[in-house]
């Protein structure tokens, strides 16, 4: 069966690099433009794994982890933040929040797709 | 605005100028002039002394309202001053104020454009490149790719039919030929036959002409023994009569086995020359045929070749447009540091205005600065302007530092939780 990833990035462009490097792996994408977006779409939806930003407009990442691990649906999928943010006090913040890994902008599609290999759900 | 005489005449009663004291000089001259030139009287004395008196006092009434001018014109300049440098420096700030207030929103205008240009044009480029790569997997391992080879394997297998079915209908011909030789045997055979039916006819001429000879004596023996033979002169002009007959029988046959022989022996000639020119097109004909087999099977394995290189092409090709998709990754970056200066060109009135009120501003300002960052180029390179402000001696580009660290980056840019 394939594994649906939902990619949440206010950057259309990065959405599409994003979804182009999963796509060849043979992932299928869900793609939304902020948090709130996301928790729009991902209503009836099998998630296996999210990617998202930090820095989003109405809705940013850390507040969408949050309020992700509140659904009963989505509480234990897997969420990659991918930010340009390193440091590592906002790490600590995605942690804290529930992510299961960071990795920082601008990313190589082996790292990614090595990352999302390793917690994407079965 | 500036005051170049008020220094001058900061200190009036150290620099008192000569001039006040010439009522006094004035005064005494004349008093000297009176007392030599005129005999010694008191009412000379008395106006000797009234004038050095009325000079006296006229010089100190005018020491007096000088050092008076001068006081108030100090107090003055002081105010004035004070008033000055107030008045220059709100003025200084309110002209910032406005010129930042000016400027600043066309600049932020200009930000957002360049900002909204940038995503815009590189959306659309990664689009198209997402669709060229879609396109790509579809032809390299989606249907084109399948459709592509049941092509391929469906002209393999056509061409292999097809020669099947030639090398039957060159079977056929062949079969046919050989019939058609096995016929021509039969015929020659039969021509054998004619020259058997020749000697037979001729045989039958011959023993028709020793029955008419025989009938020939017979009559004469019949005609010798007179009345007796009468009859049997009868028999014997019968037996003369069917033995021409038969002569002419035998001639009859043997002309008609004649006209078949040369009829047998025309159409063996032509069924011979026509069985050779039958062999000649057959094997050109199967020359032909696998020539044009050969010559397909050639062109098929050229056009199973190309394909081959236009699906490796095709792979490089796909290779090539997702690393350039993935370098567009710079505007994601790119935007994030524009929106940032945007907000920061934003704030520059409210910056100059902080500075009328607050204390240490440029320090809480380039924390403000930092603390917004996302990107480590921007804190790279603010890190390195502090540096630079700080010792000149520290110098370097961002893109040197970073490029440096890079490889070490790429291994660090993963955590897991």
């Amino acid at each position: 069966m394939t594994k649906l990833i939902m990619i949440v990035d206010d950057s259309a462009s990065l959405r599409q690099v994003v979804a182009i490097s999963l796509k060849g792996a043979g992932y299928e994408v869900l793609e939304a433009s902020n948090g709130q977006d996301a928790l729009n779409k991902m209503t009836g939806q099998k998630i296996h794994l999210i990617i998202s930003d930090v820095n989003m407009p109405i809705m940013d990442g850390i507040s969408f982890v949050k309020a992700v691990k509140q659904l009963p649906q989505y509480k234990f999928t897997p969420i990659m933040m991918l930010t340009t943010e390193s440091q590592q006090e906002k790490k600590m913040e995605g942690k804290a929040a529930g992510a299961k890994a960071w990795l920082v902008k601008p990313f190589q599609p082996n790292v990614l797709l090595n990352a999302v290999a390793k917690l994407v759900l079965p | 605005m500036s005051y170049p005489h008020a220094a001058t005449q900061d200190q009036p009663n150290k620099a008192a100028p000569w001039v006040l004291w010439s009522p006094l000089g004035f005064g005494v001259v004349l008093a000297l002039a009176a007392l030599v030139s005129l005999p010694t009287s008191v009412p000379v004395l008395l106006a000797s002394a009234l004038m050095l008196l009325v000079s006296v006092v006229i010089t100190l009434a005018i020491k007096r309202a000088w050092q008076q001018e001068c006081l108030q014109m100090r107090a003055h300049v002081q105010q004035a001053q004070a008033q000055a440098q107030s008045g220059k420096s709100d003025w200084q700030l309110s002209q910032v104020e406005d010129l930042c207030q000016g400027i600043a929103p066309i600049l932020v205008r200009q930000i957002q454009s360049s900002r909204q240009l940038t995503e815009d044009s590189v959306l659309t480029l990664s689009q198209r490149f997402a669709a060229l790569v879609d396109e790509l997997d579809q032809i390299l391992n989606g249907q084109g790719g399948r459709q592509h080879q049941d092509n391929m394997q469906g002209v393999s297998q056509m061409f292999e039919h097809s020669g099947q079915r030639l090398t039957n209908v060159i079977q056929a011909l062949d079969h046919v030929l050989k019939d058609k030789d096995a016929m021509l045997q039969e015929v020659r055979r039969l021509a054998a036959y004619t020259d058997e039916l020749e000697s037979m006819a001729e045989e039958v001429r011959q023993v028709a002409d020793k029955i008419n000879l025989l009938a020939l004596n017979a009559a004469i023996e019949a005609a010798r023994a007179g009345e007796y033979g009468r009859g049997f002169a009868v028999v014997a002009d019968e037996v003369r009569s069917l033995a021409a007959s038969s002569a002419d029988t035998g001639g009859r046959i043997s002309a008609k086995v004649s006209e078949i022989t040369q009829a047998m022996t025309r159409t063996s000639t032509n069924a011979e020359r026509s069985s050779k020119q039958d062999a000649q097109m057959l094997t050109e004909a199967e020359t032909s045929i696998q020539e044009v087999l050969g010559s397909l099977r050639a062109a098929v394995t050229d056009v199973e070749q190309d394909a081959g290189n236009l699906r490796a092409t095709s792979e490089d090709v796909r290779t090539v447009i997702a690393d350039v998709l993935l370098n567009l990754q710079f505007q994601d970056r790119v935007n994030q540091i524009l929106q940032h200066v945007e907000t920061h060109v934003q704030e520059l009135p409210h910056y100059v205005r902080s500075l009328e009120t607050e204390t240490d501003t440029l320090d809480k300002i380039l924390q403000t600065m930092d603390k917004a960052y996302t990107t480590l180029e921007e804190r790279t390179n603010h890190q390195q302007h502090l540096n630079t402000r700080q010792s000149e001696s520290t110098r370097g580009s961002p893109t040197q530092a970073r490029s440096s660290t890079q490889s070490a980056q790429d291994e660090d840019n993963l955590t897991f939780f």
